[in-house]
């Protein structure tokens, strides 16, 4: 499976990703591992989670940051990366999530309104997400066991699958 | 026409109406779809798309209970006696409100919840919803709706009240069951019950409404439909318990925007389960946009500014404007409506269930000052037409009538339904199973899932947000301790109190649902009064949530559990003051097979303290303090959690005792007041065991217990340790007070039992003989085994 949704998009776009902070617990995480381990999987090295915002706009890149530092993040304890297209990364699996269209975004809305209302864009439209990096023996079928039955509901989200390094597209 | 579309149905045959109700998902039956076709024969034309989803929805099961005001031709069967009735379901559970007739009771089955007295000035609202499809289909959005929406109901309730506290009651499928038996699209147990917790805490702790009272059941039955059963308290001034639209009003929809979400929820809603399942379904809740509107709602609520309200629920504008211009009639124009985005069509406008609205009927000198005093909050408010003295609910889209029917026959319309159904059942058997090993079967029955405790649960919701909480979900010794009800103190000017108490137990339906309707009243009863609430002022809601109703023999059960709901209501006095029926909770798999849920009724009791410093807990307090039982023990384990844990089905169910129970129920509140009973909890799930080990680990005491000294109608270690009869408390009285408590009780079923001991653990005696010696460490240790 590819990135489709983001192929598909015609508006520009931005992805914010916000992730824990190295010395910060990721309890989502291991919470979602816990969960891949009662499915009968074991082999799982680690479970990492992070939050996306696609920030549909026509705008630089330094609006963007400006939005994720004073907006979406807790600085204490997250970071995060902007993009616009999501990049394999070594030893991990990695899944993303989006709702599908027409499902209702109460995030994403009031993201919307926030970066509206702090006037740094004007016309703005914010989708949430969320990322998985999986690290572990897994084959390609496993990994959609996984995405069906615990991290997406297939009935508002469609997901994703960005292969493990070095196992070809 | 250009924006609705003409549905051909008077020249349609009746394979055809069926057809069209299919294919539209409009879940009418051929009966329906006369009717419908003749009312437009009559009126000379073809409905449009608009008004036959609009007529579905107000048709619907979930809208207008088409079941229970079904005439049911009932025949009974036990044993070798037959008795064949008519009965109403509906008009039953309203004859117990309307033969008790109590002046407290302020508005009964005709609002969006129901109000009894708080003091002179404060009614009370309560009500319980379910959501049980969509919690099946996408566990988070469906249980925060579900909460969202019930909260709703008490913002609509009269002309507004303050929602003080939400309660919520779980049916799960087994944690651990097998992912290879799960069929393809289900979701399996412990998804679901994250999605659900996680739900309800997100939008309660958003909302700023504690979550006090609730329970969790586990079982098989529930695997392919969970059960969410939300509800909402909520107190208002009595003087705003009446509404009325007004001709001439205008009507004006607050919060949230119109989605495509949730589109045909009420008429999916009513169909069951299939492998199939459209997006649209599917509801998101918003907590933050209702949070915003209740609070400036209620400051508008007492400006006066408007005359009637309701909430948008399942239906959305078509079920709240065509109930509330019921009287009046209604024009609207869709093309008003703000929209989340483009592209709907007109008679998705006026189905669509998204979240977070609320409909108001607001005279015309108001409506400026209202539409800005919104704005000021950041609240968006729209007129989208006026109720006028038409009789006819009529819809605008642009400059075409999308709908327009007469409001008589869309809501009186629906022909009547003529059900037949049966009840079976053989003479109950006494069955006497022997333990082999009673202090493991103690530990192994203290850590099932029915039993086991939810502190993990429990702790995720916010029991404390307002400041109101006075007895808690939790307490005790490092708030390990479980209490029976929840406590609130409305007001900080006085200590008038409020106290909820719950009671279901789906395993006693399975031998007979008029005892199991019985048990679930005296549970609710009971755990009110433990906690000092007043036996005489209690009102009550029922829920019903049943599978599939068009098989005989499930309809059969419904109208064997409603009439035990009618007679112990009657018989231990209590009046019901809402209610809610949730059915065809069953799934169809690809073989076609119908596995229908257990037959599931929740009793929600709401009961008011005079002086909330009067009441007590279930934690033991004190060493040396005196253990009794009151109430007598039966070997009734039938259905009872130890025998499930053993998987023996049969038995006698409890059966409860209204003329003895209420009586020392009254006496309990008299010594919980007086200050002599120091804790009291109920007997219930788990026999008297189960109670008296959740209030060592309560308190962190031990106690000995002679258990050859309680009343009991066989002296048998089994009976006496696990039957779950009806109508027993244990309580704590201090020695100093024994005389005084004995002398209360005079002539009640009482029987002295042990003590409570500084050691932390348990000792069991049979007169002279040693039965058992456990710690109160190991207790605990098995009680919190359930992983979540």
């Amino acid at each position: 499976m590819k990135n489709n949704a983001q192929v598909t998009m015609n508006k520009n776009y931005w992805i914010v990703e916000i992730f824990k902070k190295r010395n910060i617990r990721d309890v989502f995480g291991e919470d979602v591992k816990k969960s891949i381990e009662e499915l009968g999987i074991s082999d799982i090295e680690e479970v990492k989670v992070s939050n996306l915002y696609k920030i549909e706009c026509n705008t630089e890149k330094k609006n963007i940051e400006k939005i994720a530092k004073e907006l979406l993040i807790d600085n204490v304890s997250e970071d995060f990366l902007i993009y616009k297209k999501s990049k394999t990364k070594k030893n991990y699996w990695i899944v993303e999530v989006f709702l599908k269209e027409g499902v209702t975004d109460p995030v994403g809305e009031t993201s919307k309104k926030t970066i509206i209302e702090s006037g740094i864009l004007k016309d703005v439209d914010v989708k949430t997400g969320k990322k998985y990096y999986i690290k572990g023996k897994l084959q390609e079928k496993q990994i959609k066991e996984i995405c069906k039955k615990i991290l997406a509901n297939t009935l508002i989200h469609n997901y994703f699958i960005f292969k493990k390094e070095g196992m070809g597209k | 026409m250009k924006h609705a579309k003409e549905i051909d149905i008077l020249n349609a045959d009746d394979k055809t109406l069926i057809e069209i109700s299919e294919k539209n998902l409009l879940s009418l039956d051929i009966g329906e779809m006369r009717k419908i076709k003749e009312y437009f024969l009559s009126i000379g034309r073809n409905p449009t798309d608009c008004e036959l989803e609009c007529l579905a929805q107000t048709w619907s099961e979930h809208c207008c209970h088409k079941t229970f005001k079904a005439n049911i031709n009932y025949v009974e069967k036990i044993g070798e006696k037959e008795e064949k009735i008519n009965i109403c379901l509906l008009k039953e559970i309203m004859e117990v409100t309307e033969k008790l007739n109590y002046d407290w009771c302020i508005s009964v089955f005709k609002d969006n919840a129901g109000i009894i007295e708080l003091n002179e000035k404060w009614g009370v609202a309560f009500k319980v919803e379910t959501h049980n499809h969509p919690s099946a289909l996408e566990p988070y959005g469906g249980a925060g709706t579900g909460i969202g929406g019930v909260i709703r109901d008490i913002l609509g309730v009269g002309l507004g009240a303050k929602p003080i506290l939400n309660t919520d009651v779980f049916c799960f499928g087994p944690l651990d069951y097998s992912y290879e038996k799960l069929p393809e699209g289900v979701l399996h147990p412990r998804r679901v019950f994250r999605g659900v917790v996680s739900g309800v805490r997100d939008y309660g702790n958003r909302m700023g409404i504690p979550t006090g009272n609730g329970a969790i059941i586990f079982d098989d039955g529930y695997v392919y439909n969970c059960l969410v059963y939300c509800g909402t308290v909520g107190i208002l001034p009595v003087d705003k318990v009446e509404k009325k639209v007004k001709d001439g009003d205008f009507i004006v929809v607050i919060g949230g925007r119109t989605g495509r979400d949730g589109i045909h929820g009420a008429t999916f809603s009513s169909a069951s389960l299939k492998e199939d399942i459209p997006t649209s379904v599917v509801q998101i809740g918003n907590p933050i946009v209702e949070k915003k509107f209740q609070d400036v709602l209620l400051v508008a609520r007492d400006l006066n500014l408007y005359n009637s309200i309701t909430d948008c629920g399942a239906g959305g504008f078509s079920s709240a404007i065509g109930e509330m211009g019921k009287d009046t009639g209604a024009v609207v124009y869709l093309d008003k409506v703000p929209l989340k985005y483009e592209g709907l069509l007109p008679w998705e406008i006026f189905l669509s269930e998204s979240q977070e609205r609320m409909v108001l009927a607001v005279p015309e000198k108001n409506i400026e000052k209202l539409i800005s005093l919104f704005n000021s909050e950041d609240v968006e408010a729209t007129v989208i037409g006026k109720f006028i003295k038409t009789g006819k609910l009529t819809v605008y889209y642009k400059d075409e009538i999308v709908c327009d029917i007469d409001m008589k026959f869309l809501h009186k319309g629906i022909p009547e339904r003529n059900l037949k159904c049966f009840f079976e059942k053989k003479e109950e058997k006494k069955l006497n199973f022997k333990s082999k090993n009673l202090k493991e079967d103690i530990l192994k029955l203290i850590s099932t899932p029915v039993i086991s405790s939810k502190e993990e649960v429990v702790h995720q919701y916010d029991h404390e947000v307002g400041g109101r909480t006075v007895l808690k979900p939790l307490l005790g010794y490092e708030s390990r301790g479980v209490s029976d009800g929840v406590v609130l103190k409305p007001f900080y000017e006085t200590y008038e109190g409020l106290v909820i108490g719950c009671g279901i137990n789906p395993f006693y339906g399975e031998i007979d649902p008029y005892y199991m309707a019985g048990c679930c009243i005296e549970e609710c009863i009971r755990n009110i009064v433990s906690c000092g609430g007043n036996p005489e002022k209690i009102a009550i809601l029922d829920n019903f949530c049943w599978g599939n109703v068009s098989d005989e023999k499930e309809l059969g059960k419904l109208v064997r559990c409603v009439k035990g709901c009618k007679d112990y209501a009657l018989k231990y006095k209590v009046p019901f003051i809402s209610g809610k029926d949730s059915l065809n909770n069953y799934f169809r798999g690809k073989n076609g097979k119908i596995i229908s849920i257990p037959g599931t009724l929740l009793i929600s009791g709401i009961g008011v303290i005079e002086d909330v410093r009067k009441i007590t807990s279930t934690e033991f307090k004190k060493g040396r303090n005196i253990i009794y039982v009151l109430g007598k023990t039966f070997n009734e384990l039938g259905s009872s959690q130890f025998y499930r844990m053993y998987g023996i089905k049969g038995g006698i169910v409890p059966k409860p005792r209204p003329e003895k129970t209420l009586n020392l129920m009254k006496k309990i509140h008299t010594g919980i007041k007086e200050g002599l009973i120091k804790s009291c909890h109920d007997c219930s799930d788990g026999g008297l065991i189960t109670t008296i080990n959740e209030m060592m680990i309560g308190g962190n005491l031990g106690c000995e217990i002679n258990f050859l000294d309680v009343l009991s109608e066989e002296k048998e270690p089994e009976i006496i340790l696990f039957s779950e009869s009806c109508g027993r408390f244990v309580v704590e009285v201090e020695k100093e007070k024994i005389n005084e408590f004995e002398k209360l009780f005079k002539g009640e079923e009482v029987s002295q039992i042990g003590q409570v001991i500084e050691k932390k653990e348990m000792i069991g005696f049979w007169g002279n003989k040693k039965l058992f010696k456990i710690s109160l460490d190991l207790i605990y240790e098995n009680w919190r085994s359930l992983k979540f």
